[in-house]
């Protein structure tokens, strides 16, 4: 049997750079997926990644070893995306939770279906340029829940906020989600007689 | 259930959330209702859509070989991580050490003539011949610094940084130095089993009594050294040894440059020492008891032949007592 991210946590704290060697691998898929789908861009995916590792080798000391490592790794990879972020934008991030999905209500998405206007990989392109402009706390909910593939229990403890608000969360960020595609499609093919009503 | 609860529903079903009979109670209404029918796929399809990784980059085994290399060179920036925030403070301070290091100078200058005759010298290191050692003012000092170490210090662990690399080491001459409580100076304390290769080792000639070395280690890429000690009252002290090249040495500006001449340095008090070693006294750090205490740090350049050392004594004991030992390092080969 594999030994525990946790065993191996113990491990690297007593100075075994072998065992810190194995989490890396275990973890940087995963974390480069993140960061990748956090910054848009592949080397500084790679580059936060490293930042993050780095950071989880520093401070293993503060590791709670009965806790799970898992969410532990994944809070310092959010943090450490969300602050590159703002290094990189610089500007006032504005609370969403409240009045962008207020917004969004009276908009009735249900009968328009922009899955099946576009071929595989033109879609899939959009849908992850449509996540990155989700505001930072949405994108991140749904890049933990679908890419990484967490549970909202995992993303709760990694976040620091309740399993209930994760769900809020998640639901918030694909009903976003889901305005901002059928918004672009519609930017992209006014004419074509896409606009389609009830 | 209606349209409206299926849709707050949608993505919990989706992700098979909820209980079965919830489900099943929307399975039927999604029987009857092909609009809530079209919702339930549609967000089903935009799951799996979200999920898409073939973009992704995959990060092999040379980037765990870049993580691990940035980690091994971690061992080596984290006593220099410490240094540059002294050294920011140094060249503000550039133009006073200046002056004082012009002064040493001509200090050593005067002094040092008559003592280029010892013998006993130990090549390139600082140096306290043992005439001085055993004489009084030594003496004079120790007392004053059972004294100090008396007085029961605030605990205070050595940084957290280091904690990663410490190993448990020299128990057993640990213990035996703490139940003896006056380890002799020179010969109390060994230093701890390093790991394998060649490398200089230093170690202070001068400990004061109670203290033992609790926690070494030492980095045989870069050749960095570190020791720490403590005594049972929570006192420590921490020794970084880096070797540096000559034109890092520069560029710190680094106002001490001990050539050889440690005779001088014994020969002059404390006071002397620390206007012309780096001292830095850090800012306080408050507790919660309130008792407060100061962690300092000492400075100093070995140059030894044609390899330099970048020596950072720091500690909760007094300035004082940490240019003691600063200038008491000596290597071991």
């Amino acid at each position: 049997m594999a030994t525990s991210d946790e065993s191996l946590a113990a491990e690297v704290l007593k100075g075994n750079l072998d065992a810190f060697e194995e989490l890396v691998k275990r973890y940087q898929q995963a974390i480069v997926k993140i960061a990748y789908r956090m910054v848009g861009d592949r080397d500084e995916a790679e580059d936060i990644a490293q930042e993050v590792f780095i950071k989880v080798y520093n401070n293993i000391h503060l590791f709670d070893s009965d806790k799970r490592f898992a969410p532990w790794l994944y809070r310092i990879a959010t943090n450490t995306c969300i602050s590159r972020l703002r290094r990189r934008k610089k500007v006032v991030l504005l609370n969403f939770e409240d009045g962008l999905t207020r917004q969004l209500e009276y908009q009735n998405t249900d009968y328009i279906d922009p899955l099946e206007r576009l071929e595989n990989e033109e879609l899939h392109k959009l849908i992850m340029q449509t996540l990155l402009d989700l505001p930072e706390s949405y994108r991140m909910v749904i890049i933990l829940r679908y890419q990484a593939d967490l549970t909202n229990q995992e993303i709760s403890e990694s976040l620091g906020i309740t399993k209930e608000n994760v769900e809020i969360r998640i639901h918030r960020a694909r009903k976003m989600l889901r305005t901002l595609l059928i918004s672009r499609l519609g930017e992209g093919r006014t004419g074509n007689g896409l606009q389609t009503g009830k | 259930m209606d349209c409206k609860q299926v849709s707050k529903l949608s993505l919990l079903y989706c992700d098979n959330v909820i209980s079965s009979h919830v489900s099943e109670e929307l399975e039927r209404h999604l029987k009857d209702c092909p609009e809530c029918a079209r919702l339930i796929d549609y967000t089903r399809r935009e799951a799996e859509v979200l999920r898409y990784d073939g973009d992704v980059p995959v990060p092999g085994t040379a980037f765990t070989e870049r993580v691990m290399e940035s980690i091994s060179k971690l061992n080596k920036s984290i006593p220099a991580r410490e240094s540059t925030g002294i050294n920011k403070k140094m060249r503000a301070l550039k133009p006073v050490y200046l002056l004082g290091s012009l002064a040493v100078c001509i200090l050593l200058v005067v002094v040092l003539v008559p003592g280029v005759k010892d013998s006993t010298r130990v090549p390139g290191l600082l140096h306290v011949p043992k005439s001085q050692t055993s004489g009084q003012p030594v003496t004079a000092t120790r007392k004053s610094v059972n004294s100090e170490i008396v007085k029961p210090l605030v605990k205070h662990a050595p940084s957290p940084d280091y904690k990663t690399f410490s190993k448990p080491v020299v128990k057993a001459k640990d213990n035996s130095a703490r139940q003896g409580k006056s380890a002799p100076a020179e010969t109390g304390v060994e230093p701890a089993p390093f790991t394998t290769g060649t490398f200089d080792l230093f170690t202070p000639a001068y400990i004061p009594v109670g203290f033992a070395l609790t926690k070494s280690q030492h980095d045989s890429n870069n050749n960095n050294t570190m020791l720490t000690y403590e005594n049972q009252t929570g006192a420590y002290f921490t020794i970084v040894v880096i070797p540096v090249n000559k034109t890092e040495t520069a560029m710190n500006s680094v106002p001490l440059e001990v050539q050889n001449n440690s005779k001088t340095l014994s020969n002059m008090d404390n006071q002397q020492i620390r206007s012309m070693a780096g001292v830095t006294e850090s800012a306080t750090i408050g507790n919660s008891s309130s008792r407060e205490q100061k962690i300092t740090t000492i400075v100093v350049n070995i140059e030894r032949e044609e390899s330099p050392y970048h020596v950072e004594v720091s500690g909760n004991l007094s300035a004082d007592e940490l240019t003691r030992i600063a200038s008491s390092i000596r290597s071991t080969e």
